[in-house]
This record gives C-alpha cells, sequence and structure tokens, in this order.
C-alpha cells in the first residue's frame, strides 16, 4: 500500500511557500515562519540551508510528532530546490508512516520488556 | 541573509539524548520539557523533538531536545540526527552494567563523528541505589561521570540543563 506524502516548499528563511496539503492543512501557516510551530524543523534548518548539497537527499526516518495537525510517525526528507528568481529554498517531504511504525513499536516494546 | 538566519538562531541549540534501551532518555526528556515522569515504559522507535526555554545569568536559550530511540551501539544512530547538534547527552542506567559497558566505545564513536561536541555523560536512576553503591560504580566504570540524575524524583535533571545551557553562553 502506498503511503501518503506532503511534499512542502519553504524559502530560505523557512516561510512556507507550497504544500500540497495531503497529511495536514497548511492554509494558516502560509508566508509564516514554519520553524515556529516545528521544533524539528528549527533545530535543523539552518544547517540544512548551509550545508546540504544540491541535489543531495537528507533522510531523517521515524520521527514522532504530537502536533494536534499531525499525531504519529513519520518519514522527514529534505532537498535543497531553486525558487523563484534564483534563490535557494528547501523541500520538505513528509511521509505517513504511522501505521508501519506502529506495529514496530509495538514489536520493539515487547523485545525491550523481556530484557529489561 | 545567510547572516540574518544565524543571529536570529544564535541562541537556540540543538541537543541530543542518546544512549541504549530502557535508560530513562525519554523520562530525562519529559521531566525537562513538562515536568513529569511515569513508571511505565514505552519504547522509542525513532525520534521525537520538542523545546523548552531556560534563562542563565539574564540570557533566553532554547533547548531544542531531541530524543532518540536507544540502541546498543551508537553506531546504529542513524547520521541525520546528529545534524547541528550543540550538545550530546549519552545516558546510561546506573542499574543495569550492560548499558555502560560500551561507554569507551560510544564515547569515542561520537567524538570522532562529531569532534568540538560538547558531551555529557549522565548516570540515571539514581533514586534506585545508595550513594555508595553509585560511587562505586563511578570508580569502577574507569571514565568520568559528569552527572548523577532520576528523572523520577527530578534530581539534577534542572542541573544536567542548565549545565549544558551555561556552556552555550560561555
Amino acid at each position: 500500500m502506498s503511503k501518503v506524502r506532503q511534499t512542502i516548499t519553504l524559502d530560505q528563511r523557512g516561510y512556507l511557500l507550497t504544500s500540497c496539503d495531503s497529511l495536514f492543512p497548511t492554509e494558516k501557516f502560509l508566508n509564516k515562519d514554519l520553524k515556529e510551530f516545528f521544533p524539528f524543523l528549527e533545530s535543523v534548518f539552518v544547517d540544512l540551508i548551509q550545508t546540504l548539497e544540491t541535489g543531495r537527499i537528507i533522510q531523517f526516518p521515524k520521527v514522532e510528532t504530537k502536533h494536534i495537525f499531525l499525531p504519529g510517525f513519520y518519514d522527514y526528507s529534505f532537498r535543497l530546490i531553486r525558487i523563484r528568481n534564483e534563490e535557494i529554498g528547501l523541500q520538505w517531504d513528509v511521509v505517513d508512516a504511522t501505521n508501519e511504525y506502529t506495529d514496530l513499536q509495538t514489536e520493539q516494546q515487547s523485545a525491550h520488556e523481556k530484557e529489561l | 541573509m545567510r547572516l540574518q538566519i544565524l543571529i536570529n538562531f544564535m541562541l537556540s541549540r540543538k541537543v541530543i539524548l542518546t544512549g541504549s534501551f530502557g535508560v530513562g532518555k525519554t523520562s530525562l526528556f519529559s521531566r525537562f520539557i513538562n515536568n513529569t515522569f511515569s513508571d511505565r515504559y514505552i519504547t522509542t522507535i525513532g525520534v521525537k523533538v520538542d523545546k523548552k526555554s531556560l534563562e542563565i545569568d539574564g540570557q533566553e536559550i532554547s533547548i531544542l531536545l531531541w530524543d532518540i530511540a536507544g540502541e546498543v551501539t551508537q553506531n546504529k544512530v542513524p547520521n541525520s540526527y546528529f545534524l547541528g547538534a550543540s550538545a550530546i547527552i549519552y545516558v546510561f542506567d546506573l542499574t543495569r552494567p550492560s548499558t555502560y559497558k560500551n561507554i569507551k566505545l560510544d564515547i569515542d564513536y561520537l567524538n570522532k563523528m562529531l569532534p568540538n561536541i560538547t558531551i555529557l555523560i549522565v548516570g540515571n536512576k539514581k533514586d534506585l541505589l545508595d550513594q555508595e553503591k553509585i560511587k562505586t560504580i563511578g570508580e569502577d566504570l574507569g571514565y568520568p561521570i559528569d552527572l548523577y540524575t532520576s528523572a523520577k524524583t527530578g534530581e539534577n535533571v534542572e542541573n544536567l540543563f542548565e549545565t549544558i545551557g551555561r556552556g552555550f553562553i560561555e
């Protein structure tokens, strides 16, 4: 079964430019700094913009979120993109893996409890 | 533009909690972020991120805390998780020797991957042992332990993050 993916683009300040809204609506974030709403993004954004090589994708698997609008487990990936006037921006893909990782969590929980 | 970004983020720092599973990383995370504790163990399978502000000597610092799934050895943690980290808290369980038997290998690995980063070594669950036993573990370990904490009682948790925060402003 294919997983639902939301693709978001941000300018180099972290402001939301576009989103396909497959997983959560972003209307209220439009033209706002997404870093203020996502501590994950805040903690890696500067390094992604400054160190990520063009064409390279960096992945952060199994990110657990408690956001009211996005509860569950997600795989994040980022890549640099060119936006208006050749300015650099960031593409952020959020893939919903909640079902898969909830099962994994159940298995891991059981295995760890046996060892603890 | 890049300079402006740096200025805006000067007082935010990413801090990682890492170590073997079941050592109390998530409990330290919850104690610090929400001042809560639960006896129920729930395994972490990837990473959770939250933040909290501290004021140290009149300077406000935002700690962006990453709670990473416990791995028996650190080389199993995805490298991307360490991107942009300013400090690492390596947690072990004082009551389970298996959680500190690889401490030298793990710290060497982290030092090699992230040179110039602050690494604090923390023995957690100190409420379960008496002072004499904790002292013996520290001596037998042959490795300097920075702090002994209890996420359950909250002992030294605030102190841990203040120590880290102070390091950022000095």
